[in-house]
């Protein structure tokens, strides 16, 4: 009774009346099962009644005639562990290995109603020329030199000091040096109410007044060795003619009067018909005052045209939200919703000669907008691949002619030899922005009724990253003091007032670059055309 | 007869001396006719009160002739009872003694008994129409019209009580008596005589006390009914009952007088399905010893009348193997045999049948193994188009969250894991997926998971391939033969799941995982322990060498994890069973823990171990909660709590409901020095209010608290706490039976949310979705996502996965849009985070086609391995931080697998081959005690099969062609046949 036949199941199949012999050693019967089902006997694990079968006797197993025993098995090949190095999970890192992986920028600790100051602060840290020109002062021992003037230079290398100490840190900083020397420097803003907290204070007001300080005290050193030219007057301060014309004599009675202005900030007053930025701006661009008029000996009333001869490199646009009310004898809010968007252009408010030179690099950036427009569709299209990659392994094939596939046209590869795109600036003017278009970069918000109470916000987009054409997919971060967290580009868009959210009180744009040489390139239509054309000699 | 009317009419009766102005007033009202009718019957009345004998006959009959020839409504009494009723008294008192004995005192006694029906508000006149009844002519019954009719039955039944009521009395003396006797035999022996005295004595003595009560009946009724008096009434009240479409009242009467059989006899082929729906229906609502026979008389009837398919419902309610195995052998039908196969396959019973006998033994076997649950799945899958897997991400739709982390390239060990059981549970048994079975990034999606992750990652495998014991064990077997231990111990787990509910005469589940139940490894012992107990889940008596293995690692010392899962294991295999082994090694190991490990998360288990073989077994499991008695505390009380709500669970046991809250409010520091007084007697509610009682009179005598007594406040505060948590969990326990009982334990709960101690609040959740499980109605997800936003995160954790739970397997939209704001809302909170990811995935079960609910068979069945893993990880929630949520721990959520069902209407014909015929699916009605042919849905639309079907939806077929072999409700697999009366 030792030769019997059972049964076996293997997956989905049955081989029936399979002869085993249990005097012999089990590995017998699995070399049958190998040869039947082409599973390796040491992969073979053969179940009977809640069983498996040893390798080396049949004892424990009560094999009867027609059985059926299940086969578990197969020769595929044993999966294997990736080569890639382990994973490192967010529960295994400590706060800062956190912050560096989310890359959450670190907070300011609100130091008693210093969020005006933190806000500020966070904007500014966002211009990058910014923070090197302030770390290499430090470096250069400008800090340590200057600790002993006091005032201005102080505060300047305070700020330098506290942005390294943020550079550094995971965590969120306490700003106490800082403001102990802002107080100093500017006494309005240490006042103090009742039980000796500080006062909130106009986040404006801080923001000019560092940037004066910033103008005063902080010399850049890289154009041409000369020291003479501040920061603030490079990078954050524009100029504009002024052309003022008496409203009584008429233009063509008096020669004209030509100001040149410099201005730090461009203003968007509110009104009942300003619903978008741009408009508040264009406005602000025209205005009139009474001067005297020397044609009629009296006071007339002048209409002043202004227009924009150099642009810096980051603009800062202020929403003229508060007003003073005398009755209540506060700083009152408009709540009016003026929209902005992620992008400005203030061609329209240059002088011709600017709008002149400002042209060849507008151009490219329309090509540059043009080609992003196509990928983006192209991804859009043919979801599965990105966009980019796809394309330049089209583009290698479609040299070499055996590319059938030419829609999307795709950029060609960036030469690795090639020469970097050009600068948003002039060559002749560091600092400038030479297409008149702006990126937002970040935004300085209030909440609340009056500009000295209430909360401010500083809303900064994420470095380094592409334009994206959707909103939502902009990284930004959001500075509520020592909380940051991320927020998409539609956050920020809803941040254009209407009601008691934040809105919006100034908002720093910074200069839109290229990130490639496009007046080489030919405009994306040609380029389809020409693949096109060589897909069809085909 | 409305009664409201009598009533109003006798307040005017009483007032009537005063106001003899408004009754004039009134009688000039009456109509002509009135008037002319009410003369006549006040001349009868009169000619009755004279002395003049001949002419009572005359006067009787004509009575008769106007009393039945009167016509009645549903709001307004008969004229002439009206009329006659301020004479009911002197007739019966009077006239009806004066008139000599013959057929005219028998006609008078009729009159009487009918006229008995204006005075039952009286309560000596309470039951006259029945001992006038019986002085009667004893004419048919039905002559006097339903009223009648309806009065006598109403009257039986309080006779009846009544007797029972005397003979209990009756014994308690007798037994009194008897004790006497003893202490008086032992006391003195000398004065025999003497004794005997003193019992006459006593005897006369009581009765004498007590016969003013006795007698108070035959003297105003002028008889002693009898027993078989009113059985041979009731044999005629029944047929009359049954014929005229009242069949309710008909039941109601055998059931209070436990006539079982007399019913048997007079239910027709017109109307046993009726008569079985009410008694069926009733079964909630009785007490315990009675609704074991009013099962068995349902299901008696059922098979009197051939209907197969509810007679083996019925036989699987009351949970007889013998009953079961005996029926299926006795079915004549062999397509009606297969059908009965399904149904035992659905509710995994084990049956002892002879494989020999049939022909289609091999068919019938496989049907009742589920072999082919899994393809017939897949069919279902192919035909809605929904066999192209989801990745975790098209369910969470992240871009629609309110608010949105950017940090998507960081790994997050824990929603990584999360995602593993999201995508486990949303490509439930369709057997592909994106993350685990791709080719080419197999194993890359398990490393990106860390140590027991990686475990779960793995076994969520046996998800995916769920019921596929054939083709899918060999996918996980690969991983058998690796050196990971945790992805070893997933596989291991995965081969359990896998296994779960289907029948394999191989036991492959067995055969795999048996060696590794005493590994040293801790992921692999655990991995092996759980993945048993799920795959032999309620398997009972076919998971006996499963429990072989498991049982002696219960009582291991040293070991706490293993013994406490083997336990639980051993629980879920043996759930309703009462094993004895199993029973004896948890109360042993309960015994002998050390006192340190008591108030450890892990005891919950062992008792959970315990109650889960108690399930359903009400009073059989008195024995395991005497056995209790010597277990300390705090685990006695959880484990007594736990073990009455598993007895009686699905009962919808109104005692045990209210016994249960007599522990809810308890407040802990009542508890004060009561731990010894609780220690020994009875059921549940005695034990709660005798601790409360004696809690209060300590608690004031201890005028200055030592620190002794601070200890033992903290430790009995743990022990209440501890046990109010399961009290929780048992209320929806033995609530979640019946509708009605569902609503009132919801309101119950919205009480407790409101006013509950912590510890009660964090089970509150739970208990809502145990009894609204994959029920998502929205006045419980309302009350749900409330708590899901409470402060105290381990509410809001139990809220958050109770709304998975109640979503279960429905894609409910709303519960989606709610769960996607919660992962907003608790975006910071990674454990809540990991919660509402569950709750997505369960919301989302085998992408809509998967229920977790235990009922089946329209809601009469419950599945006991379904409920026993429901209950596991239920328990196991109570303590979300340490134990299910617990890192390491989460793999406890495999013990769900049992309850997954698909929640399919598939249809096949006589040879089992798949058929697509015309449904109607539609919201289910209530009909039970309903006359006619009630609509059983409502709001249907019609589909073709297979079909899913919603919680509380039904389908009929819509189609004449085919009809159901059997009865049963159409529900998951059902096999029809051509309609022989079928006309093209």
């Amino acid at each position: 009774m030792s030769s019997l036949t059972v049964h076996v199941k293997w997956q989905k199949q049955k081989f029936s009346d399979v002869p085993v012999d249990t005097s012999q050693p089990p590995e017998l019967f699995k070399a049958t099962l190998y040869s039947l089902s082409g599973v390796p006997p040491d992969r073979q694990k053969v179940m009977v009644k809640g069983a498996v079968l040893p390798d080396d006797s049949w004892s424990g197993i009560a094999l009867k005639p027609g059985a059926t025993v299940m086969l578990l098995g197969s020769a595929e090949a044993l999966p294997e562990a990736p080569a890639t190095p382990p994973v490192k999970f967010v529960e295994d890192m400590d706060e800062s290995e956190l912050a560096k992986a989310i890359d959450l920028p670190p907070g300011l600790n609100n130091l008693g109603n210093t969020c005006y100051m933190n806000a500020t602060l966070q904007c500014l840290r966002s211009v990058p020329e910014l923070r090197s020109i302030l770390s290499k002062n430090r470096l250069a021992g400008l800090g340590g030199a200057a600790a002993s003037g006091g005032g201005p230079e102080v505060l300047v290398s305070a700020m330098s000091n506290l942005f390294a100490a943020l550079e550094k840190s995971g965590n969120s900083v306490s700003p106490h040096v800082f403001l102990h020397l802002m107080h100093a420097a500017f006494p309005q803003f240490a006042t103090k109410a009742e039980g000796g907290v500080f006062q909130q204070q106009d986040a404006n007001e801080c923001w000019v007044e560092l940037v004066r300080c910033l103008q005063s005290r902080l010399p850049t050193t890289e154009a041409g060795g000369s020291t003479d030219v501040s920061f603030t007057d490079r990078y954050l301060t524009g100029s504009m003619t002024c052309r003022l014309t008496c409203q009584e004599c008429g233009p063509e009675a008096e020669p004209e009067v030509n100001l040149v202005e410099t201005f730090s900030q461009l203003s968007c007053f509110i009104d009942k018909d300003v619903k978008y930025l741009h408009t508040g701006l264009t406005n602000a661009m025209k205005s009139s005052l009474t001067k005297r008029c020397d044609r009629l000996g009296r006071d007339a009333v002048y209409s002043k045209q202004s227009k924009i001869t150099r642009l810096p490199a980051y603009l800062t646009v202020q929403f003229v939200r508060f007003y003073y009310k005398e009755k209540e004898q506060v700083n009152a809010k408009v709540l009016k919703d003026v929209k902005f968007s992620l992008t400005l252009d203030v061609y329209q408010l240059c002088s011709e000669e600017l709008q002149a030179r400002l042209k060849p690099v507008r151009e490219q950036l329309r090509r540059m907008d043009e080609w992003l427009a196509l990928q983006s569709g192209a991804a859009k299209r043919r979801p599965g691949g990105p966009a980019v990659a796809q394309g330049a392994e089209q583009a290698a094939t479609a040299d070499t002619g055996t590319n059938n596939a030419s829609w999307p046209p795709s950029l060609p590869p960036l030469d690795p030899g090639a020469p970097p795109p050009p600068a948003y600036y002039f060559e002749d003017d560091p600092g400038s922005n030479a297409s008149g278009q702006y990126m937002l970069q970040a935004v300085l918000t209030h909440q609340g009724r009056s500009s000295s109470s209430g909360h401010y916000l500083a809303w900064v987009r994420k470095a380094d990253q592409p334009a994206n054409a959707n909103p939502e997919e902009d990284v930004w971060f959001k500075f509520d003091d020592d909380y940051v967290s991320p927020v998409t580009g539609a956050d920020i868009l809803r941040l254009s007032g209407g009601g008691d959210w934040h809105c919006a009180y100034l908002l720093l744009y910074g200069p839109r670059q290229l990130d490639r040489d496009y007046s080489s390139l030919p405009p994306p239509t040609d380029a389809s055309a020409s693949q096109g054309g060589a897909a069809g000699t085909n | 007869m409305s009664e409201k009317v009598e009533k109003t009419e006798k307040q005017e009766n009483a007032k009537a001396n005063g106001k003899a102005n408004e009754k004039e007033a009134k009688e000039a009202e009456l109509s002509e006719e009135d008037a002319q009718l009410k003369d006549e019957l006040n001349m009868l009345v009169e000619r009755l009160q004279e002395s003049d004998s001949n002419l009572y006959k005359p006067a009787l009959e004509s009575l008769r002739n106007l009393i039945r020839s009167s016509t009645t409504s549903m709001i307004s009494a008969p004229k002439p009872l009206k009329f006659l009723r301020p004479h009911y008294e002197s007739l019966r008192n009077e006239v009806y003694v004066k008139i000599p004995d013959g057929p005219t005192k028998r006609l008078c006694a009729d009159i009487v008994s009918v006229l008995a029906m204006t005075a039952v508000d009286k309560p000596e006149f309470r039951t006259d129409s029945l001992r006038y009844r019986f002085l009667g002519s004893g004419e048919d019954v039905g002559a006097w019209g339903h009223e009648y009719v309806r009065h006598l039955t109403g009257q039986c039944v309080l006779e009846w009580e009544a007797m029972a009521e005397a003979e209990q009395q009756q014994m308690l003396r007798q037994r009194r008596l008897e004790r006497r006797q003893q202490r008086q035999q032992s006391g003195a022996d000398s004065k025999k005589d003497n004794d005997d005295n003193d019992e006459d004595n006593d005897e006369s003595g009581d009765e004498d006390g007590e016969e003013p009560m006795e007698e108070d009946g035959p003297a105003a009724g002028g008889v002693r009914i009898t027993r078989d008096q009113l059985l041979s009434l009731c044999e005629l009240i029944i047929p009359y009952h049954m014929s005229h479409n009242a069949e309710s009242e008909a039941i109601d009467l055998c059931v209070e007088t436990g006539q079982l059989a007399m019913l048997e006899k007079h239910t027709g082929q017109a109307n046993y399905q009726r008569v079985c729906l009410y008694l069926t229906s009733c079964v909630p609502y009785l007490p315990d010893e009675d609704w074991t026979a009013v099962l068995d008389t349902a299901r008696r009837i059922y098979l009197k009348f051939g209907d197969q398919g509810n007679a083996m419902r019925c036989a699987l309610k009351l949970n007889s193997p013998e009953l079961v195995s005996k029926q299926f052998a006795e079915t004549p039908d062999p397509t009606v045999r297969k059908q009965l196969a399904c149904l035992l396959g659905r509710q995994q019973f084990a049956v002892d049948w002879d494989e020999d006998a049939y022909d289609d033994a091999e068919l019938l076997s496989e049907l009742m193994a589920n072999a082919r649950l899994n393809e017939h799945f897949h069919a279902l899958g192919r035909e809605l188009d929904i066999m192209e897997p989801k990745l975790p991400e098209d369910i969470y739709k992240s871009h629609l969250e309110p608010t949105r982390m950017s940090t998507g390239t960081v790994d997050s060990a824990r929603q990584n894991l999360a995602s593993s059981y999201v995508n486990g549970l949303v490509n439930c048994g369709f057997g592909r997926d994106k993350l685990l079975m791709e080719d080419d990034n197999k194993m890359k999606w398990i490393y990106r998971n860390k140590d027991a992750g990686m475990m779960s990652s793995v076994a969520t495998l046996g998800w995916l391939l769920l019921w596929d014991v054939d083709g899918g064990l060999v996918q996980i077997d690969k991983y058998l033969y690796l050196q990971d231990d945790n992805i070893k111990a997933g596989a291991l787990l995965a081969c359990g799941v896998v296994n779960s509910g289907v029948r394999n005469e191989c036991e492959p589940a067995l055969a795999l995982l048996a060696d590794y139940v005493e590994n040293k490894t801790s992921c692999l012992n655990k991995a092996a322990l759980i993945g048993l107990g799920v795959a032999y889940a309620g398997r009972g008596s076919g998971g006996e060498s499963a429990i072989a293995k498991l049982q002696p690692l219960i009582t291991e010392q040293g070991k706490p994890e293993q013994a406490a899962l083997a336990a639980l294991s051993c629980g879920v295999i043996a759930a309703g069973t009462l094993h004895s082994d199993v029973t004896s090694s948890i109360l042993q190991s309960l015994l002998e823990a050390p006192p340190g490990d008591r108030v450890k998360p892990l005891a919950r288990l062992h008792a959970l171990g315990l109650a889960l073989c108690c399930l359903g077994r009400q009073e059989a499991a008195e024995p395991v909660l005497a056995g209790l008695a010597a277990v300390e505390e705090p685990v006695r009380s959880l484990a007594r709590v736990l073990c009455e709500a598993c007895a009686y669970a699905c009962t919808g046991n109104v005692l045990k409901v209210q016994s249960m809250l007599h522990l809810l409010s308890e407040k802990a520091q009542e508890e004060i020095g009561a731990g010894d007084a609780g220690s020994s007697s009875g059921g549940g509610g005695s034990r709660s209010t005798s601790t409360a009682s004696s809690g209060r009179p300590l608690e004031n005598n201890s005028g200055s608290p030592s620190a002794a007594a601070a200890d033992k406040k903290s430790s009995e505060e743990a022990t209440t706490a501890y046990a109010q948590g399961a009290a929780v969990l048992g209320v929806a326990l033995v609530a979640m039976g019946e509708d009605v009982g569902k609503d009132m334990a919801f309101r119950i709960f919205g009480n407790l949310l409101r006013f509950g101690e912590a510890n009660i609040k964090r089970a509150v959740p739970l208990a809502l979705g145990l009894v609204y499980t994959s029920n998502p109605e929205l006045k419980v997800l309302d009350l749900l996502s409330k708590f899901s936003h409470d402060s105290d995160l381990e509410v809001a954790l139990s809220s958050i996965l109770a709304m998975g739970l109640c979503g279960a397997g429905t894609n409910n939209a709303r519960l989606a849009a709610m769960l996607r704001q919660l992962a907003g809302y608790h975006a910071k909170d990674p454990l809540a985070l990991f919660a509402v990811r569950l709750a997505q995935g369960l919301t989302h079960l085998g992408k809509g086609t998967l229920t977790l609910t235990p009922s089946h068979s329209d809601k009469f069945l419950n599945n006991p391995g379904a409920l026993a893993g429901l209950l596991a990880v239920l328990v196991a929630g109570l303590d979300m931080r340490r134990l299910l949520l617990a890192s390491g721990w989460d793999c406890l959520l495999f013990y769900l697998t049992p309850a997954i069902q698909p929640r399919l209407l598939m249809t096949f014909d006589a040879d089992l081959q798949p058929m697509q015929v015309p449904v109607r699916v539609g919201q289910a009605v209530d009909t039970v005690g309903q006359a006619g042919r009630p609509k059983t849905i409502t709001g249907f639309q019609t589909h073709t099969t297979p079909v899913l079907l919603a919680y509380g939806e039904r389908a009929e077929l819509a189609t004449e062609e085919y009809e159901p072999v059997s009865s049963l409700p159409l529900e998951g697999f059902v096999i029809l046949r051509k309609n022989p009366n079928y006309q093209a």
